[in-house]
Formats: C-alpha cells, sequence, structure tokens
C-alpha cells in the first residue's frame, strides 16, 4: 500500500535527483561550453609520440565532455568556432569589434594523409592521377592551378645513392625518346620515372593521354569513365665494354573503369563504353586499287564470306538455359552480300584505279538467319583476293561526327602484283580498335672492332575488338607491322664508312586512337582521336608539327639546322612563340638580304625529289625510315686534306607493298678552307646516277601563295644523271665590308624520255652581296647590295622555264637619341626582272617584273626596368610595289616591348 | 580530217559481227548524234559534223550564262546571314549575277564586309578572263576591295576533307574601277571564290567568266534503245580522233542494258561497263538478252586546247534465241588440274530454236559422256572452238534443235579446272539462224537436280601455291625424220591461278645443260597451252639424237618458277 510518507519521500527523492541533475547538467555544460570555447591546440599541434609531433589521424572519439543530453547541442566544435570563436548561438555584431573576413587557410596549405591514413604533410596537391574500377568516372587526374603557377607545369622528384639515380618528372612538355621508332615526342605530357647506374638504364612512361589534364580548377572532365592509358618502358644494360642491349616496350590502350579489376587488358586494351553502346548489326569491306596510279592490276576478288561465332542461348529438356559458341558462315545462313562497284570478270570481280568493290554484311536483312546480332561475339572476313589490294573494313559502330562511316585499313597486299599470281585466302577478324602495342630490342656497340653499331627491331601490334552489349569481356585480333634497322660505321682516318640497312612494314603503327570519356569516338579525325607514339617535328622545334589534340602545333614549318643555336629556325628568325611570324625571311622586307631561299644552299638530297633533305618538311612521323621502304645505303670515303672530302656511295630501297624503288649511286666531294686575311672558300659537288621512282611527297613553303603547301614530288630521277654544284666565297679582306657570292649549279639529265619532264632540270642560281658598316659623324650607316639570279628549267614540261634577277638595295641608318634610345631608319629599293626580250610578254605562272620600296624607321629605347632590360620598339614600314602598271602599297605600325635578359 | 575514213573502216569492222548492225554519227545513213541523246553536258555537235566532242569556248562567249543550266551552282558562307532573306530568295539573288539581265546581287548594307561568293561552274573550263560590274545607273555600288582566289577542280587542288583548295589570285585592297576585268593566265578553273574586303554598299550585276580551249570533261549520254523484245548483243566498234595532243585527252564508251523503260531503276538496269577499246570489234559485255540498252561517251583532257572527239559508233544487236537460257554446273569444286566429270544442264524458255552448245574451257575437252534433251539422250556431235591464235578454247556440241518453252538441255563432260574460280561459260546458237547473235547463258539454278546446290557455271579449286601444274612433252621419245610419224613433240602444261599475262617461255637444254632451243616465249594467262617442238635448234638445225630437258618457265610477278620435263629424240 502506498502511503502519504512513501509519496513524500519518493517525492524528495525525485526532486534531489533533479537537482543533482540539474547540477550535473550545468556542469557538464560549462565544461563543455569551455572546450568549445577554447581552441583545442593540442589537435592543431597533432600528436606527440615519444616526443615527435606527428599529425597521425585519431578519429572521431568518445568525448567525455560531448555527453549532453540536451536536444538541441549548440556546441559542437567546429572550425569558426576554433579560429575566431565564432559561436552559432550568439548574436553578431560588429560595431565595436570589426568583421574580420575568412583567413584562406590555402595559404597555409592542407593537412594530407595516404592511403594507409598516415600523415603525409601540410600543403598543397598539385598533381593526381587515380584509376579506380569498377566506378563511373573512375578515371580521375586532376593537375591544380599550383602545378602551373608553383612549378610551371613540371615537378621532378629524384634521389640518389652512389651511383644509383632516381628522378620522377611530371610534366606536360617533357622531350621524351625510349627508341626513334618506338616512342619519341618533343613535347609529352605525362609521368617519366627514370633509373640509372653505371651498368644499367630504366625508363617508364605513364600518362592518361585520352586527356592528360591541364592545370586549373576541378571539372568534370577530369573525371573519364572511358580513357586511354599510354605505359612506355625501357631498359638496357650494358655488356662487356663495348656492347648495350637494350628493350622497348610502348602501349597504348583504352580502358573502360567500369570493369573489374583484371577485367581489361594492359596490351590489348578494352572497348569502350561509347563503343559497346549498340550492337553491330552491319559489316561493310570495301576493296580498291592499291597502286590506283596504273589503273591496271587492282584488286581482284574470287571469293567471299564471313565466320559469325557466337554465344547462342539454348534451352535443354530440364528448362535450364545456356549458351553454347557456334559458328557459322553467313553464306551458309543466308547473307552473301552481292559486291558492289568494280567490274565482274570471268570468275572474279576487279577493281581498278579509282574503283571500288563493296560488300555489306546486313544482319537485319529477311534473308539472314544466323545468330542475333546480340549474340554475335566475333566475326571473320575470309576473302579471295589476288593482285595488289587494299582491304578496308567498317561497321555501323565505326563512323564519324556525322555517323557516316569510316574505314580503317585491314591489308594490302605487298608488292604491285598484276598476274594474279599472289592468290591467296585472307581472314580479317573485324573490331574496333582497343590499342596499339609496340615492342622491341636495340643492340649498341662503341667501337667494337673499330665500328660503331646501332641496331633496333621493333614489331607494332594493332588490336581491336568486336563490341557486344551483353559482355563486357570482348574477343578481338591483332595486326602485326615490324621495322628494323641497322647501322654500322667505321672511322680509320683519313678513311671513313657508314653503312645503313633498314625495313619498315607499311602497316608498322605508331598511332592509337583514344576513348576520350563517353564521347563517341571520330574514326575519321586525326586532330581529336589519335594520339602519336612518335612525332612529326620535321624543324625539331619543341612543337609537333601536325594537329593533335592535347598539343600546340607548329604554323609553320621550316626545317633546317638552327646553326646561331637561338631554337628559332635560321630561315624565320623573326619567329617568336608570343608574336608568330608565319614568313620566312627571305620573303620578308630587310631580312632577305641575310637569309637566302633554300632552292640556292646546297645538302644532299637522297631521295631524289629536288628537295635537300634537310629543309623538308613532311606529314609522317619522324622514324628514321619511312614506312614501307627497306633497302640500304653505304657509302665510304677519304679526307684528302684537312677541309677536303671525298665520298662514294649506293643507295638501294624499294617499297614493300609497291613495286618501287630507288637506286642511286653518288660520289661527294666536300671542300672548305678558309684563306687568312682573304676568306672563305667552300665547294661541294655532287653527282649521282638515279633510277628512282619512288614518290616522296612533302609540304614547303610556296612564294606565290606565301604557305606551306602540298609539294609534289616530280619523279624527276627515274632514269637520270644528277649533277649539283655549289661555290661559295665569302670575302673579308677589308674591315667593315662582307662580300659573300654564293653560286649552285644542278642538272638533272634523263636518259629516258618521260612524257611530263623536261629532259634537262636545270637550276641556275647566283647570289652576290655586300655589305659596309661605316660611321659618318653620329650616325651609322649600312649600305648593302643583293643580287639574286636564277635561271630555272623546271622538272615538269607544264612549268614555265624562270629566267629571273632580283636586285636588292639597301641602306640603313641608326643615330642615339638621348643616353639609350637611338633611331633607326632604313629604305630597300628591289628590283624584280624577268630576263627576256621586251616585247615578249611574261609567261603564265610567273611573277612580272616589279619595283618595290619599303622604308621603314624604328625608335628604339633600353631602359633597366624591375631587373629586366626593358628594350622598347616604336615605328612603321611602308611599302609600295609597283607591278604590271598598277601600284600597291602596304604599311605596317608598331610599338613593341620587350622585357631583356642580355 | 581522216573521220571520213574512219566511218567507212568502222562500218566495215562492223560488218564482220552479226546481227543488225546500228550505226551513230559518222556520216550519211547513220543516226545522228543529235537526235539520239538522252542527256549531253558540254557536247558539241557543230565543230565537226558527223562527230562529237567538248565543247569549245569562244573567246566571246560568258560561260557564266548557262552555269546553273551546266549542274553549277553560287553559294555563299555568310551572305544571307546579312541579307536577313529565305533560302529560296537569297538563291535568286544569287542567280542574278549569271543571268545575263539587268538584275544584280545586292549588298546594299554599309557596315557589312567579308562576304564571300563562291562560284561553281559545273565542269573545268579553260578560262582567261573574269569580269564583274554593277548595273547601268548604279556604279557607285561597286567593291571596292576584294580577293578573288581560284581552283581548277582537279583532285591534286582538294583538300584532305574532299573540298577545293581555293588558291589566291588576287588581291585588290583599293579598287578604284567599277568594272572589274581581270586577265587570269589561262588555266582551268572550276571553282572560283570572290570576297569582300572593303566595307560599303556593293551589287554585282553580272558575274562574267570568259575563255577558250575545251572543257575538260564532257559527256553523252545515248537515249534508252527499245528493242521491242529481249535482244542480245554483239560486237561494239567505234572511232576516235584527237585535236591537240593525244597523251593528254581520253574518250570513253560503255554500255547498259535493261529490262524496263526507265534506266534510274536499278535493279532492272545493269551498271554502267568497262569502257570499250577504240578501233577495234568488241564483244559487249552488258548483261542480255535484255529489250532495252543505252550508251555512254565520257571525254577527258588534262590539256585545255586538246580534246578526244568520236567519229561514230556501230552496236550489233539481234533478237534473242529464247527469252531465257540458264545454265549450271556440278560438281562446283574439283582438283586442280585434273580431268573431272562435269554435268552441265541449260533450261531455255520461250525459245524460237537452237542447235548448238559453245562451252568456254580451259582445256581441250576429250570426253563427252552423254547429252539429254527432256530426259532423252539423244545424237550429238562436237567440235573444239579455237580462238584467233588457233588455241583450243571449248568445245561446240551439236544437237537436235530445242524449241518452245522450259527445255532442259543436259551435258555430261570431263574437263579441268586450272583456275580459283573456273567459269564454263556457255552459249546457245542457232544454225538453222546464222544472221543471228548467239546467246550467253545466264548463270543459275536451272532446278534440273536437287543435288546440285550451285547455281552457277563456276568450279572452284583450291589455293594453289605454285603456278606451273603439269608439263609434259609427247610423243616420248619423237623421230623428226620426216617420216610423218612422231616427227614433233607436243609440250603440254598447264599455268594456273594467273588473271594477268605472266612472261613463260618454253626452252630445251641438252644435257650439258646448254641452251639448245627456245620454243616459245611470251605472255600467258593461266590455262592449258600446247607448243610443238620439232627437233631443231635455234638455227633451224636438226640436233643429235639424246635426251634433251624442256624447261617450262613463268616469271609471275611474285616470283619465277620453272619445271622440266624429259624429251629423248631419236632418228
Amino acid at each position: 500500500m502506498v502511503t502519504g510518507h512513501t509519496v513524500r519521500a519518493a517525492m524528495r527523492l525525485v526532486g534531489a535527483l533533479a537537482i543533482w541533475c540539474t547540477i550535473v547538467s550545468a556542469i557538464l555544460l560549462h565544461s563543455t561550453r569551455l572546450e568549445a570555447q577554447g581552441p583545442d591546440r593540442d589537435r592543431l599541434k597533432g600528436v606527440r609520440r615519444g616526443g615527435e609531433l606527428t599529425f597521425e589521424p585519431t578519429g572521431p572519439g568518445v568525448l567525455f565532455g560531448a555527453l549532453d543530453p540536451a536536444v538541441k547541442k549548440w556546441y559542437v566544435p567546429q572550425e569558426l568556432f576554433r579560429e575566431y570563436q565564432w559561436k552559432q548561438w550568439e548574436y553578431s555584431n560588429y560595431a565595436r569589434d570589426h568583421y574580420q573576413r575568412y583567413v584562406s587557410i590555402n595559404l597555409e596549405g592542407d593537412y594530407f594523409y595516404d592511403i594507409y591514413g598516415s600523415y603525409i604533410t601540410r600543403g598543397w596537391l598539385i598533381y593526381d592521377w587515380s584509376q579506380t574500377q569498377p566506378q563511373q568516372g573512375g578515371s580521375n587526374l586532376f593537375k591544380t592551378a599550383r602545378f602551373q603557377s608553383f612549378f610551371s607545369n613540371l615537378v621532378i622528384a629524384s634521389d640518389q645513392k652512389g651511383q644509383h639515380n632516381l628522378a620522377i618528372t611530371i610534366g606536360d612538355e617533357i622531350r621524351s625518346t625510349l627508341t626513334p621508332m618506338t616512342f619519341s615526342k618533343p613535347a609529352f605530357d605525362g609521368i617519366q620515372i627514370d633509373y640509372q647506374s653505371d651498368k644499367y638504364e630504366v625508363t617508364a612512361l605513364l600518362s592518361r593521354i585520352s586527356s592528360p589534364g591541364a592545370a586549373g580548377s576541378r571539372s568534370p572532365n577530369n573525371q573519364q569513365t572511358n580513357s586511354t592509358t599510354l605505359t612506355g618502358r625501357r631498359a638496357t644494360t650494358q655488356v662487356g665494354d663495348y656492347l648495350k642491349l637494350g628493350a622497348n616496350h610502348v602501349s597504348a590502350h583504352n580502358s573502360s573503369q567500369l570493369l573489374d579489376a583484371f577485367e581489361g587488358s594492359p596490351r590489348s586494351g578494352s572497348i569502350a563504353s561509347s563503343q559497346n553502346a549498340e550492337n553491330v548489326t552491319r559489316v561493310f569491306v570495301r576493296l580498291s586499287d592499291d597502286s590506283p596510279e596504273d589503273h591496271e592490276g587492282g584488286a581482284t576478288l574470287f571469293a567471299w564470306d564471313l565466320i559469325i561465332e557466337a554465344d547462342v542461348e539454348t534451352i535443354d529438356e530440364a528448362g535450364d538455359v545456356s549458351f553454347a559458341r557456334k559458328t557459322v558462315r553467313a553464306s551458309e545462313v543466308g547473307l552473301i552480300p552481292e559486291p558492289q562497284g568494280g567490274f565482274q570478270r570471268l570468275g572474279f570481280w576487279e577493281a581498278n584505279g579509282s574503283e571500288q568493290i563493296e560488300l555489306v554484311y546486313d544482319f537485319s536483312v529477311a534473308t539472314y538467319t544466323g545468330p542475333d546480332p546480340s549474340e554475335i561475339r566475333m566475326v571473320t572476313l575470309e576473302l579471295v583476293v589476288a593482285n595488289d589490294y587494299r582491304i578496308e573494313t567498317t561497321s555501323d559502330r565505326q563512323f564519324d561526327r556525322q555517323l557516316a562511316n569510316v574505314y580503317l585499313l585491314a591489308a594490302r597486299a605487298d608488292d604491285n602484283v598484276k598476274d594474279g599470281s599472289n592468290l591467296t585466302v585472307l581472314k580479317i577478324p573485324y573490331g574496333l580498335p582497343t590499342a596499339t602495342e609496340i615492342f622491341g630490342f636495340t643492340l649498341e656497340a662503341t667501337r667494337l672492332w673499330g665500328f660503331d653499331l646501332y641496331g633496333e627491331w621493333d614489331r607494332s601490334v594493332s588490336y581491336r575488338k568486336y563490341p557486344n552489349r551483353a559482355h563486357t569481356k570482348h574477343l578481338g585480333a591483332s595486326d602485326q607491322g615490324d621495322g628494323w634497322m641497322l647501322n654500322l660505321s667505321k672511322i680509320a682516318h683519313p678513311f671513313f664508312f657508314f653503312s645503313e640497312a633498314y625495313s619498315m612494314a607499311h602497316n608498322y603503327n605508331t598511332s592509337a586512337i583514344l576513348a576520350r570519356g563517353e564521347t563517341n569516338i571520330d574514326y575519321s579525325d586525326e586532330g581529336r582521336f589519335f594520339y602519336e607514339l612518335v612525332d612529326d617535328n620535321d624543324d625539331q622545334d619543341r612543337f609537333p608539327d601536325w594537329q593533335r589534340i592535347f598539343q600546340n602545333i607548329d604554323v609553320e614549318v621550316f626545317p633546317g639546322y638552327d646553326e646561331n643555336l637561338d631554337f628559332i629556325s635560321d630561315f624565320n628568325q623573326n619567329d617568336s612563340e608570343d608574336l608568330p611570324n608565319l614568313v620566312p625571311d627571305y620573303d620578308e622586307p630587310f631580312l632577305r638580304y641575310g637569309t637566302d631561299r633554300p632552292e640556292y644552299l646546297f645538302g644532299l638530297d637522297m631521295n631524289n625529289n629536288l628537295w635537300v633533305d634537310r629543309f623538308e618538311n613532311d606529314d609522317e612521323p619522324d622514324f628514321p625510315y619511312p614506312r614501307d621502304h627497306k633497302g640500304y645505303n653505304i657509302y665510304g670515303g677519304v679526307d684528302l686534306l684537312p677541309g677536303i672530302r671525298l665520298t662514294v656511295g649506293r643507295t638501294d630501297e624499294r617499297l614493300i607493298a609497291g613495286d618501287r624503288e630507288n637506286t642511286t649511286s653518288y660520289v661527294l666531294f666536300a671542300l672548305e678552307r678558309d684563306y687568312p686575311g682573304l676568306g672563305r672558300l667552300t665547294i661541294y659537288e655532287n653527282f649521282k646516277i638515279a633510277k628512282d621512282n619512288i614518290e616522296n611527297h612533302l609540304r614547303q613553303w610556296n612564294e606565290f601563295e606565301r604557305r606551306n603547301v602540298p609539294t609534289v614530288d616530280p619523279l624527276a630521277a627515274q632514269d637520270t644523271w644528277i649533277n649539283s654544284t655549289f661555290m661559295s666565297f665569302k670575302y673579308t679582306k677589308i674591315e667593315d665590308v662582307n662580300f659573300v657570292s654564293k653560286f649552285k649549279y644542278d642538272r638533272w639529265h634523263q636518259n629516258e624520255r618521260q612524257p611530263d619532264l623536261r629532259e634537262d632540270y636545270t637550276f641556275f642560281g647566283l647570289i652576290n652581296k655586300v655589305d659596309l658598316e661605316r660611321k659618318v659623324a653620329y650616325v651609322d650607316l649600312m649600305p648593302r647590295i643583293k643580287n639574286e639570279l636564277r635561271l630555272e628549267a623546271p622538272a615538269f614540261r607544264s612549268e614555265p622555264e624562270r629566267r629571273e634577277d632580283t636586285l636588292q638595295l639597301s641602306l640603313l641608318a641608326r643615330w642615339p637619341l638621348f643616353s639609350s634610345s637611338t633611331m633607326q631608319a632604313g629604305v630597300e629599293y628591289t628590283i624584280f626582272n624577268q630576263l627576256r626580250k621586251s616585247e615578249t610578254a611574261v609567261k603564265e605562272g610567273l611573277l612580272d617584273d616589279f619595283t618595290e620600296i619599303v622604308g621603314a624607321v624604328q625608335f628604339s629605347n633600353v631602359t633597366n626596368y624591375l631587373g629586366y632590360r626593358l628594350l622598347t620598339n616604336m615605328g612603321m614600314r611602308l611599302t609600295r610595289r609597283s607591278l604590271d602598271g598598277e601600284t600597291e602599297t602596304g604599311s605596317v605600325s608598331f610599338a613593341t616591348m620587350y622585357a631583356g635578359l642580355d | 580530217m581522216a573521220l571520213p575514213v574512219l566511218s567507212v573502216a568502222l562500218l566495215g569492222l562492223a560488218a564482220a559481227g552479226n546481227g543488225e548492225t546500228i550505226v551513230f554519227g559518222g556520216g550519211p545513213g547513220s543516226r545522228a548524234w543529235d537526235q539520239e541523246y538522252s542527256e549531253i553536258a558540254v557536247i558539241d555537235f557543230e565543230a565537226n559534223p558527223g562527230s562529237i566532242q567538248p565543247l569549245q569556248n569562244d573567246p566571246e562567249d560568258n560561260i557564266s550564262l548557262k552555269l546553273i543550266e551546266r549542274g553549277g551552282q553560287i553559294t555563299s558562307p555568310n551572305a544571307r546571314t546579312v541579307l536577313e532573306v529565305t533560302q529560296s530568295e537569297f538563291e535568286n539573288l544569287l542567280d542574278n549575277m549569271v543571268d545575263g539581265r539587268n538584275t544584280a546581287f545586292e549588298i546594299k548594307i554599309p557596315s557589312a564586309t567579308g562576304i564571300i561568293l563562291r562560284f561553281d561552274l559545273g565542269e573545268r573550263f579553260g578560262v582567261n578572263r573574269i569580269r564583274f560590274f554593277p548595273r547601268e545607273g548604279f556604279e557607285e555600288f561597286f567593291l571596292k576591295g576584294y580577293l578573288v582566289r581560284l581552283n581548277d577542280g582537279s583532285e591534286e587542288q582538294q583538300t584532305v576533307s574532299g573540298n577545293p583548295d581555293l588558291r589566291l589570285f588576287k588581291t585588290v585592297e583599293r579598287n578604284l574601277d567599277p568594272v572589274v576585268d581581270l586577265a587570269v593566265p589561262l588555266q582551268f578553273v572550276r571553282f572560283i571564290e570572290v570576297k569582300q574586303l572593303v566595307r560599303g554598299e556593293w551589287e554585282i550585276d553580272e558575274f562574267e567568266i570568259f575563255g577558250e580551249g575545251f572543257t575538260s570533261a564532257a559527256a553523252y549520254i545515248s537515249n534508252v534503245f527499245d528493242e521491242d523484245r529481249p535482244a542480245v548483243f554483239g560486237g561494239i566498234t567505234w572511232a576516235k580522233e584527237t585535236i591537240g595532243e593525244p597523251a593528254k585527252v581520253s574518250a570513253t564508251v560503255s554500255t547498259r542494258s535493261g529490262h524496263a523503260p526507265d534506266p534510274s531503276d536499278s535493279l532492272a538496269w545493269s551498271g554502267w561497263s568497262l569502257p570499250y577499246p577504240a578501233g577495234v570489234r568488241t564483244p559487249i559485255a552488258s548483261p542480255a538478252p535484255r529489250q532495252y540498252w543505252q550508251f555512254r561517251v565520257l571525254f577527258q583532257s588534262s590539256d585545255i586546247l586538246s580534246a578526244a572527239t568520236v567519229d561514230s559508233i556501230a552496236v550489233e544487236v539481234s533478237p534473242a534465241l529464247a527469252d531465257s537460257v540458264v545454265g549450271e554446273v556440278w560438281p562446283q569444286d574439283a582438283a586442280i588440274g585434273q580431268a573431272t566429270e562435269l554435268t552441265y544442264w541449260v533450261r531455255s524458255y520461250n525459245s524460237s530454236g537452237f542447235d548448238q552448245l559453245d562451252i568456254k574451257t580451259q582445256a581441250p575437252v576429250e570426253v563427252i559422256r552423254s547429252v539429254q534433251i527432256d530426259g532423252t539422250d539423244v545424237a550429238w556431235d562436237k567440235e573444239d572452238t579455237k580462238d584467233d591464235d588457233g588455241n583450243i578454247v571449248g568445245v561446240r556440241i551439236s544437237f537436235p534443235r530445242i524449241t518452245g518453252n522450259d527445255r532442259l538441255l543436259r551435258v555430261v563432260f570431263e574437263s579441268i579446272a586450272l583456275h580459283y574460280n573456273t567459269v564454263f561459260i556457255g552459249r546457245i546458237f542457232d544454225t538453222q539462224r546464222p544472221q543471228n547473235l548467239p546467246q550467253t547463258l545466264v548463270q543459275g539454278d536451272v532446278d534440273a537436280d536437287p543435288v546440285a546446290e550451285g547455281d552457277d557455271l563456276s568450279v572452284t579449286t583450291r589455293v594453289a601455291d605454285n603456278r606451273i601444274y603439269f608439263l609434259e612433252a609427247s610423243p616420248a621419245p619423237f623421230t623428226p625424220n620426216g617420216d610423218g610419224v612422231n616427227d614433233q613433240t607436243i609440250v603440254t602444261y598447264d599455268i594456273v591461278n594467273l588473271t594477268g599475262g605472266s612472261p613463260v617461255s618454253v626452252q630445251v637444254y641438252d644435257l650439258a645443260g646448254r641452251l639448245r632451243r627456245v620454243v616459245y616465249s611470251d605472255l600467258d594467262i593461266g590455262g592449258r597451252y600446247q607448243r610443238v617442238w620439232d627437233g631443231t635448234d635455234d638455227n633451224g638445225q636438226m640436233l643429235a639424237p639424246g635426251i634433251y630437258l624442256v624447261r617450262v618457265e613463268v616469271a609471275a610477278d611474285t616470283g619465277k618458277e620453272s619445271k622440266t620435263a624429259i624429251a629423248p629424240l631419236v632418228y
């Protein structure tokens, strides 16, 4: 029974408990508030273990002071309280204590922990690349803005102990070469890891080439589900005193981050999800003539079929579903396409010249009774072909931006067979490109029995896989192309010897097709979807010559040695990265005095295309030897006297997938002598007997169009005697007077008449120039005269003979203003004449006679400013050209400042 | 001009064939070029009466006047945006420049600049002058600054993407002349681009283009000829001449045939045939029998002042022997070079009658097992058919005349296959109507034997690695003593899987390895060949009795191959 005493006692107990709880709560609240009010200095100072400060993570703990049973907890200690003592519940009034803006923690850096949870450092993230599978957007590559602002896009980690050296280089413009046939880029964007000891060298390359990332803020582009990864490695070892062995491997493979770990292949790559979005329903095959110029003996097609491998669903009597691999021929399941195009001969189809034969395997036609496209795992074309065929394949999953089919090369015939004697059965598995791999080895010998040797063999493997939406693993196939080179040389003064042999298969491939996120791959767009393991960089500067994504490009290319070592082509001295100049100096006023056209210069033309090899600009990767070529070159010679050399040699090369060849025998005489007090004499003589019908087309500067244009090899050495003579003399006897005379005479004589060519191609070029420096009063004067005579009968009959003379008279004057300013004025007068009888009209295609006067005035100032030598140029240039009774004028005004270092 | 002579010769050549010969052009009695075409492009009927040739420009003729009619066009990538007009209004405005009337293309928006006009002439013309000007009375609205670029329309002047790579011809930054009259060095031009360089209001009344020489490409497509019933074709013969440099011009003649009157019906019509060579009678390659046919002449020139002319074309046509004749052979695979028994079926529909069958083979047919008509054995006869050089190229089998609908002929014979796809082409003849052309069998399912599934006339062999499959000298020994018995030995050899001619030599060596006689040296394609050696050396002297080696060598494009046989010579 509950009594009143009991009730009272209970009420007292409850009251006491309440008071106790209130007191405890107050104490707790007070204590927690105390904690909240004071910054956790210990936390910020890290954890001290054994007297050493670490920031080892402790994780959230169980805090005595946080055990507050209040519903609304005001006291959770966070950054604002720690740094500024701002409490969430407090009224903020800044009348007396002014508001303090947030202090950026970036100024002090973040705390970073590694994958083990260990504290790394306090600082800033600059580069992070991670690949996470399976995960949407699992490829994450991020360079923060500090990668650029702190380190100018290049960071190098290194270590060294004894003879062992290690460097890890991350940058977006690393000059990187494994070997010239496997990987060579002037601006590699990625990671290069190098190890070197006295005996061994190892290099590893890593890059997400489908999007190597630009330094900046984080964006969705940093994260990709499909990507293309480049891995490269090379190792060398010294064997004995003379030999060095090397091995190389490069792989550029597509990967999908949606696959489980180890599902993809780092060699053959994976089908990207954009490639696998739909099943293939149509496969196209195109046969054409691999040597269309001869209009005969093109592709002949005798029989065709498609072998289909499929995982066909079967249901047994028990109702269990299973899949069985089944192989059928398209011809057995109602799919026999009728060839389109070409011409039907007795028993075969033929495509000559520009004709093409197309076969379409359409799995959606009514007659087709084979496996459903969703079940097909692989298709293989079986073609019975002969003669000079070129076979390309595509499908409705291999397209460009407009979804038009893009054909990719699948097979080419060797040589240029026309009689059907190479009849063969080709099996061509169809698939979408997934990877490019190159592996090989090198052998170097130095002073081995007096010989130097370099040998390299490489095999490129181009992988492709057949897409199927229902699967993550795809069946594939590959094409292989081999390339090798061998150089052997010996110098036994006064004699020297060099030989080179090489073979580069036509399908030796150093291009990779990029899987760029979820974007459909445009297989025709080399600019946006191709990556080159070996770049085209004929002028050997820091920019590749062709347009590829994520790399800068040379707008105009002027190959040649940089003889004054200023990193700028000597043909275009006034070009710079910030202020590009696209016109070579020999076509610019005033500058053309110092720079002569390449036609007037001497050099070797081993491929007989009328262009000196070192001035050639093409659109091909810079392999040591061109693709589809095999052959050798050998020469020997003797240094007759100091500065006098005689060389004799022979080149024999031919196409692998064609029947063209180049056999050239040559003699080269070179003389360079200084005559003290008089000048320098140079004489070169090159005589060749050539039979060369291999085309070597270029992209060279055209003086009429004023841009680099496709330049056709006229094949002027098909059976030809070639002579090239060059003489120059630089006269230096008179102080302050420079006189230079250059003479060049080329003659190519055709032993057999060529319908489009002149019997003799001749070029006679003579340049004489003289300049003088004199000071008159306080004016520096420099009169200059240059005369350029050109008598040329071009190789092509269709091009008119040129008999041109250009006389340039110029006068430059410079006088001081104040102490560090000068004025400069110049005038240049050019008289261009076609050397002909006055009553004869100028032939079509040639420039008419003209006179041109160019006047320029320039104010220059040099000032030391903030540690720089500030150079200011202001002025203008006026041009007036009189041509064919008409006058054209032009002007340029400029104000330019340079922060100089000199 | 030798054209009349050519025409006469052409008729002579054509007369060598059978059937009706239809002659186009050339002179009296033939069909006139200008009345038999369905489509022409820049063809001139007048310059050489009786002939056709590409149009030659008169220096006074404005080429642009027929620009639209020729299939050319005028476009602008940016003017429509500036003018804010509909597409059709815009096209009319552009056409004002080439209509020869007093209407103009006007840009009367002072702030606009950089307007680009592109002219596609439709063909490549030799151009030497370009002229454009505003309307009379509006002379102040001329282009104050302009740039002209040209492209000759050739593949060499195309960008990688296939667009014309226009080359700068003229830049005038300050033009003062209302009438722009540009002298152009004579050159082929197809595309012209004019770009406005200076702001201001302007217009072009007429954009005139003048030139000389011939167009670089021209075409003549004949009417569709209706033979009233299915017809077969014999040979085609045509003659051509050249103005200027022969090496720089070409003219090609092709044919096509169809079941329906409309040649655009690609299901009923064949494609254009390969070009036929000029000056020789060549069998027409278009499928037959067909009721409708057509021919085409294409002209090309890479030289402005050169052109080809076509004088006349003769085509042989005759009614078909049957509405349809289908052939099939079985089996369809054979060992290469081995005699194989083949069954050859011919099913004819609505035949007016035939009594001979030619089968083209690669070796003489020695054995014919049987000939049946509708399942009944019939009497037959055979003879070898030979080409112009006397080589046996097949067999001709005679049998009782077959007429009417759905008749089945069955021939069983032995032959060999020397190509990967050896096609036993067949043709039927009617000896009672020799004026009729033979009719070629169409490959298909004769539906005569359920086992025979091939449905065509080809026999497939394996892909062989070697080119000389068989070599024999027979009789061996032989006795060249003039007694008429075994006086010569016949060297028989099989060349396999060569579709193009390769150098083949047959040489005789003595046992000391000395070359004594070159029996044959020329180009052969795949087939069985027989060469005769009479026992003499290269000087015509009889060789001494003994063992001699006959060596056959093929110099194929993939390498040389030889085979040797023994030829004992005795007296």
